[in-house]
Order: structure tokens, then sequence, then C-alpha cells
């Protein structure tokens, strides 16, 4: 591999008592990427990130920065630093003072110098002159500002976050989104972004790691994990999905193609989980890669519209599929663009799908599997 | 968590738990001594250990009485007994009295009353006393001349003005631990009551009182203690029955007896049951 | 017109309220006051009592002992104290929480009459510590380790842990840990947390801990008398003797109200010093 590695857990197992927080987890950050871990709550996202800052020490397995192993470096000593997730800004002391906190316990440096170094870190997540202000008189957009300076400053190999969007109302979520990306790209240091909002993490990172009950189920690229979800967690978790359960597979028309019957319907996908003829399984289509067409056409599934939710620059419509033997239902989100059809409801349409649209797997015990808004 | 490196970790823990132990001798050991004196068949309320014996709880020779048998010290307990309830259900009924007070009304003055109403926990208990009796002497003195001779008699130090002396500070801390709880009633439940059809006297009574039952019940337990151990102020307004810290105070002056020890552990028992029962109160109280 | 008879009706509540603090805590404090400016024979007004105080040069070592004294005691509470409360709320779990709270707790409510009684019960000269000297051949007849100042500071350290105890706890537990795991993520160690973000946070709760041993200190008689004896000179003696073994009231009073005075300036200019408010620490 050409690229510089600047972070590197190997097989890193964490438990607490009986509970397995983290199972076997391995993965590489390339230097200078942004990087996610997503996961619901409770699936070991923040025992890997406190790992990674020093705050847990792993059970089992390898924890390395920079090429060093930190297993049993202090977090004082190791060169990432922490966005804590309710920010942890130290009201006894101004702004200034949070943001020259880490550099004073560095030492070697005069006051001056010092000053300077937060002075120019506050410039560049915009709080330039606010350095006299106390923690509880600026916003909570600004205080996100200070805890990224505070931890900028110190020039860390790998910036380490903990959701820290996540108290933020949404418009402002939106901005500082943008402004978090922007300024990685600027700086060039390593982000490990710990969330489970997966809008926040698709529109963010380089590379995401979905993570579920301690394990990594998959790690891809954005565009990767959405088109392209490795397993059945990562699908009903990413991005707004039709699942149709408890069909079966009929045939395998390749190797990752498949073709499977719900109610009576013959549909095709991508076969994942080496789904075998006779196998149950879950499929999982995205509701803007369904193409509908009005009226009763060829190639295609036949469905009645039963409800349109109209919102803005789409629609979602609600079909229940005709022709199956028991209920079955799927969501279209339609573009208003202006090639698309008018419909309404009642309408009968025709639906179909590129088979790499949809993706199946084995069904999974869903008993604990919830998703999160 | 807090330290440096896995090694030191482990070592500061140690370090801490060290620590904790030392505190917990220094706290608890005098009492596990004075615990086990309490049962040594050893006149001298020392060691050595000469056997188990219960003579300093029930004995009475010429030699030994234990304190079952000592008529003065049962005579103290049962008037620290008393005391302790008067002032109890004054200071507790005060105290919800002020708590309306200070959480309902909105009244000039009402942020100096309140700072003055810290005063009695303040002031030294010395100077508490001394005022109190000072006080309470010149109204006795008037009322024996202006009402008749002897009206005063219930203001001479004794079982009534050691009741309003502790009564002055105790009310305070009654005051504190009510008004902190009424603070966290949301008043809407009163209303919705009154809007299901209660009275308002019915309302508080059902809703607001019955929140503050746990409040109450903390407030009776300390009160109780705070009285049952009060001396310092207690000292000057006591007549011809003292309470059990006095009695305990006059004897330890000329030295010690085992039958103290028994006395400790008497008040030991007493005190820690009563600490159990508020912990386990709170307790189930955060469940409703 | 309701709200005004549900006011008015509210306004009851003031009567046992003004009873209470009017006759039981201000006119008492007002006759004292008037007390201290009497002559003990005629009643007139004089300033005879007063200077008693300060002629007297025994009255006014008596009183800056105390005071020294106490501050002392203070200082070393708070030193026993701070890591006390910073191992029971930061680094002890919930069980073990509760049960080191009792344990700290339970002597106090037994009073202080029996506190200061298990502390003669080891310290005298045929007592428990005694015992265990010459057992161990230490020493070969009884040591008095009563009626020393450091014997009254024990027993005054002893009497006042949990007052020191109890706000410091309260104020470290609104720490957020995470701005103690912040400090170390930025490398700080442990002295440096402790220093720029765990003391400046805990400093109201020191504040009023400090401010309530060191009234009670000053207040203090039964662990002061029980332990020191004769020598322990401490200025309530004064008080209570000007009251109970002179009949001398007025002389008792201008005694009370100068305690009164000087602790009350003292809290205030400390408060002033250190730029602390009470009331947030409340």
């Amino acid at each position: 591999m050409s690229q510089e590695i600047d972070v590197s857990l190997v097989h890193v197992t964490k438990k607490f008592g009986e509970l397995v927080a983290v199972n076997d987890v391995s993965f590489d950050i390339p230097k200078g990427s942004f990087f996610s871990v997503l996961g619901p709550s409770g699936s070991g996202k923040t025992t890997v990130l406190r790992m990674i800052a020093g705050f847990e020490t792993p059970t089992a397995g390898d924890i390395y920065i920079g090429g060093e192993r930190v297993n049993d470096m202090p977090p004082n000593k190791r060169r990432c630093n922490m966005v804590f997730q309710r920010l942890a800004l130290f009201p006894m002391m101004d702004i200034l003072g949070n943001v020259t906190f880490g550099l004073r316990r560095r030492g070697g440096m005069s006051k001056d110098e010092m000053e300077k170094l937060a002075e120019d870190a506050l410039a560049r997540v915009g709080l330039k002159g606010l350095g006299k202000r106390k923690i509880n008189q600026i916003s909570g957009g600004q205080q996100q500002r200070v805890a990224l300076a505070r931890s900028l400053v110190l020039d860390p190999t790998v910036l380490l976050l903990d959701e820290p969007l996540g108290s933020l109302d949404l418009k402002l979520r939106q901005a500082m989104k943008l402004e978090l990306k922007h300024l990685q790209a600027r700086m060039g240091t390593t982000f490990v972004y710990i969330t489970h909002d997966q809008t926040i993490a698709l529109a963010m990172s380089d590379t995401i790691a979905v993570i579920n009950q301690g394990k990594i189920e998959q790690i891809a690229s954005p565009e990767e994990l959405y088109r392209r979800p490795a397993t059945h967690f990562v699908a009903s978790f990413v991005g707004e999905n039709n699942r149709l359960l408890n069909g079966r597979v009929t045939r395998l028309l390749d190797d990752n193609v498949c073709e499977m019957d719900f109610g009576g319907i013959p549909m095709v996908g991508r076969a994942g989980d080496n789904l075998k003829p006779g196998d149950a399984v879950d499929l999982f289509i995205r509701p803007e890669m369904i193409l509908l067409r009005p009226g009763k056409r060829e190639g295609g599934i036949l469905g009645k519209i039963s409800e349109i939710n109209f919102d803005g620059s789409h629609s979602l419509i609600k079909i229940d599929l005709l022709e199956s033997s028991r209920p079955l239902a799927l969501n279209v989100k339609l573009q208003h663009t202006e090639q698309a059809p008018e419909v309404a409801v009642d309408d009968v349409v025709t639906l179909s799908w590129r088979w790499d649209a949809a993706n199946a797997f084995h069904p999974v015990d869903q008993s604990h599997i919830e998703k999160e808004a | 968590m807090y330290a440096s490196s896995k090694n030191s970790r482990s070592l500061s823990q140690i370090l801490f738990y060290v620590y904790v132990i030392l505190i917990l001798i220094f706290t608890l050991g005098p009492l596990v001594i004075v615990t086990i004196l309490a049962f040594n068949d050893n006149p001298s309320a020392s060691f050595p250990w000469m056997g188990f014996t219960l003579d300093w709880f029930k004995s009475n020779t010429p030699d030994r009485v234990g304190l079952f048998d000592d008529a003065r010290m049962m005579a103290a307990i049962v008037s620290s007994l008393k005391v302790a309830a008067a002032v109890t259900i004054i200071s507790v009924i005060l105290g919800v009295n002020n708590a309306f007070l200070f959480v309902r009304e909105k009244f000039v003055g009402r942020e100096f009353l309140y700072m003055l109403m810290l005063g009695p926990l303040v002031v030294p208990g010395v100077v508490l006393g001394t005022s109190i009796l000072a006080f309470s002497h010149s109204i006795a003195n008037w009322m024996d001349q202006a009402l008749r001779p002897g009206a005063g008699l219930i203001l001479r130090p004794g079982f009534w003005l050691v009741v309003l002396g502790q009564v002055s500070f105790v009310a305070t801390t009654t005051t504190l631990v009510i008004t902190a709880r009424l603070k966290r009633f949301d008043p809407s439940l009163e209303e919705a009551a009154m809007d299901l059809g209660a009275t308002r006297t019915n309302a508080i009574m059902h809703i607001t009182l019955r929140f503050l039952t746990p409040a109450v019940v903390g407030a009776a337990i300390i009160a109780f203690l705070f009285s049952f151990q009060n001396f310092n102020t207690t000292y000057f307004l006591i007549g011809s029955d003292p309470t059990v810290p006095i009695i305990l105070y006059s004897r330890l002056r000329f030295g010690i007896s085992p039958e103290i020890n028994a006395v400790s552990v008497l008040l030991m028992i007493v005190t820690g049951a009563l600490g159990i029962f508020a912990f386990a109160f709170q307790k189930n109280d955060d469940i409703a | 017109m309701w709200t005004r008879i549900k006011r008015n009706k509210g306004m009851w509540l003031l009567i046992p309220m003004l009873l209470w603090i009017g006759m039981l805590f201000v006119l008492p404090h007002v006759k004292l006051f008037m007390l201290s400016f009497m002559d003990r024979r005629s009643g007139a007004f004089t300033l005879h009592n007063y200077a008693t105080f300060f002629n007297k040069s025994l009255y006014t070592k008596v009183f800056i002992r105390t005071v020294i004294f106490s501050i002392i005691t203070t200082s070393l509470t708070l030193a026993i104290s701070f890591p006390t409360a910073f191992i029971i709320t930061k680094v002890l779990g919930q069980k073990f929480k509760a049960l080191v709270l009792m344990a700290i707790v339970l002597p106090y409510w037994i009073s202080e009459l029996i506190q200061a009684f298990t502390w003669m019960v080891l310290f005298r000269e045929t007592g428990v510590i005694n015992y265990f000297l010459q057992a161990l051949g230490i020493t070969d007849h009884g040591i008095e380790f009563l009626y020393h100042n450091s014997t009254i500071a024990v027993g005054l350290i002893y009497t006042s842990l949990l007052f020191m105890i109890i706000p410091i706890m309260n104020s470290l537990d609104t720490l957020d840990d995470s701005l103690i795991e912040a400090s170390y993520d930025l490398g700080g160690n442990f002295w440096s947390t402790m220093r720029e973000i765990i003391i400046p946070h805990a400093g109201p709760g020191i504040m009023v801990g400090s401010i309530m041993v060191f009234m009670l200190n000053l207040g203090n008689y039964v662990t002061v008398t029980l332990l020191g004896g004769k020598n322990s000179l401490w200025f309530t003696e004064a008080i209570y003797n000007q009251f109970i073994v002179r009949f001398n009231q007025n002389q008792g009073a201008a005694f009370g109200v100068i305690l009164l005075t000087f602790s009350v300036l003292f809290v205030w200019i400390v408060l002033k010093i250190t730029k602390q408010d009470l009331t947030e620490a409340m």
C-alpha cells in the first residue's frame, strides 16, 4: 500500500466484565483522510474512539498511531486530540485559556508565542479576536469552534471527534458539517469522526466504517456503502431503503445476481451473503432507484398507488403490489424533473429496477436492530 | 483512568484506596474501640481485654451500675427524647410553613428574610444560647410583674426554654430541607387537581404535601438528631432535668467510666438505625 | 380580586415565620447587644464591658489564640478532606461511595460528646493507646496525651470533617468527568489537571466548607474543654464562665457580641479577598 497509515487497529477487542463492547476490530486510517465510525448507540463506536484517545486500554489487540504501538501510552502523551461530545470546554478559563491549555502543558514556549499560536488557531476557525470571552458568553456554534481550535492548536497527528455536532440544531449542524469538512481539507489533519447520524457520515467522510454490536460490518467509501452495502445491517442502517422480507431465492443468474420470489412475483437483485437457490431472503431497494411508469407496461411489476407524499423536489409514493399473493408495498421516490410522469392515487403503475439497485441478504434476527433516526 | 501509565495507574489506585482506608480508620476506629470496650469486663474502661460482659448495660451492684440501671442516665434519656420530640414537631411544622412562604409567596423583603433565616445556623451555639437566655429572662421578669407572680416560669430555664432554644436553629435546617423539595414541585399538578374538582385545601393535602413527605421525614430525622445531640445552646437553658449531652459532659469532666462506652453503643445503634431508615426512605422516593 | 384574596391568605404564613425568627433570633440578639453596653449593677450605658476585653491581656490573648488555632485546624481539615471528597466523587464506585459516606457521617450523628469521649478513651494516661504502647514495650509508663494542643486539633478535625467533605463533594459532583479527560487529552497530567481544572471548579465548595468549619471551631466548647482541659484557653469558655460561673450577663454579652462581630467580619473579608460568591455555592 502506497498510502501512509496514521491510525491502525489490529484485532482490537475490549471487554467490560462480561460485555464485549468491541469485538476483534481491525482497520487502517490513511494519513490526511476523513474517517468516520458509524453505528447505532451501544455499538461500541465510542469505545473505539476512547481506545484511540487512550482513555480505555484494549483487552486484546494493538493500536498504532503514526506507526507506533500506543497500547500503554497514556492519553496525555498521545499525539491525538479529541473533541468531546459535550465539548468539555473549561468554564474556569476564558477562550484563550482553553486554547493555550495544551500548549502550556507542553511548555518550552513563551507566553506570547503560545498566545500567537492560539490566536492563529482561533482565526482558522473564524473566532478571531474573541479570546477574552468567557465560555458561557458564546453561542453553541462558537463553542464547537473553540473545542476544535483547542485541539488543532496542538497540531495533532489525528483529531478525534466524538459526535460533537449532535447537540446543535439542524441548521447549525448543516453549516458546521461543511465547515468541518473544509477545515479538514485545508489542514490535512486526519480526522476520526464518531457518529450515529449517517447523513453526517455520508456527507463528510472519505471512508466510513460501519460498526454494529462491537463488530465492523463494512469499511468503504460513502458511495460504495450506499450503493453496495455488504451486509443486511448496513443495508438497513445506511440510507432509506425498501425492505421486502422473507422471499425465496429461485436461482442464481450469475455469481452475484439472483432471482427471487416474493409472494409469487419474481424479482432480481445483487446476491449478498453467498445466497443459494432455496434460501430465505430479504431484499433492499432504494426508493429513488425504482423506475415508475404509468399504466400497465411490459417487463415490470404491476402496482397501485395508495399514497402520495409531496416533499418539494420530490414525492414519496407508496405503491401496493397488485399481483402478489401476500400484501407487499414499495416506496418510490419520484424526482420532480420535466420528464417525471404525472400520477395520482389509485393509478395503476409499472415498477422496475436494474438488478444492481437491489441488494439481497439472508434474513437476520431483527429484534436487536433498531434503525435510529 | 487519571494516572499516567498502566503501572502507575494501578499504583495511584492503590494510593487512593490506602487513603480511603486511613480515613475510615480515623472516622470509625475510635467507635470500634469504644464498642469493644463497652463489652469488656474491665472497670478501667480500657484494655486489656478481661472477658465479655453486659454489666455496663445492665447491672446494679455497689461498684458497678449499668446504663439501664442508672436512674439519672435513664431520666436524661427520657428528657432528651421529650425535648427532641417537641423540637421535631415544632420545627417540621415551621419548616413546611416557611417553605410555602418562600417558594409560593412574593413579598417585599423576601430575600432579606431568607438571609436572616440562615442566621441561627451560622451564629455560634454559645452566642445563640446566651442571647436566648438573656432575652427570655427579661420577658419572664416582665410577665411576673405584669401578669401575676410565677407567670414567667414557663420561660425560665427548663423544658420549654430548651425546646424553644433548639427550635431557633433546628427550624432553619428543616426549612432548608423542605424548601429544596418544594422548589422542585410543579405547581401545575396542584392546578390539575383543582381542575379535576379538588378544593385548594384538598389539592395541597393530597398532592403537594404528599410530594413533600420524603423531605418532611428527612427533616424530622435531622431535627430529632440535631436536638438529641445539642449541647452548646442547651447548656444555658437547661433547668433541673439534664439531657443526655449535658449529663455526659458533667460526668466526662471528672473522668471516664465504662458505662459511657455502653451509652455510646446505644446511641450508635439508634442513630445508625435512623440513618438507615432515612437512607432507605429517600431511595424509595426515587421511584415515585 | 381573587389573586388579592389569595395573596392575603398566603401572608398568614408570615406570622409563624416572623414569630420564630423575631422572638428566637433577632430580639434575643438585640437584647444581647443592649446588655453588652449596660453596667452590671445600675443598668446604665457603659463601654466598660468592652474595655475589659481590650485591657485585660488574658482575654485578648485567648481570643487571638482561638482565632489562630481555628484557622490552623480549618486548614488541616481542608487538607484531609479534599482528597477524601475527590476520591469519593471521582474514584470510588457507587456502592462503595455510599458506604464511605455513611462511615464519615455516622460519628457526627452520634454526638460531639461521644466523639470527644472516644478520643479521651484513646488518649488518656491509662487509655487504649498507652496500653498498646506499653504492651509493645515502646514505653514503660503511661504518657498523658490529653490536654495538648495537638489533641484539641485532632478532636476539632474529627468533629468538623463532615462539614468540609460534603460541600467539596457537592461541588466536585457537578464537575463533568469529560473536563478531566479533556485536560489529559490536551497533555495535562495529574497535578496540572488538579491545579487548573479540579481545584478551581471546587472553589466555591472549598469556601463554604472552610467557612463552616472555621465557625464551628471558633464556637466549639465541648471538644475543646474535654480534650484540652485547663489548657484549652478557648474564647467560648470565657463566655460560659461569665454567664454560668460569675453570673455576669453583661460581660458575657460583650464577649458574645465580640465573637459574633468578629466571625461575621472575618467571613466577609475572606469572601471579598477570594472573590467568591457564597450564593453561587449554596
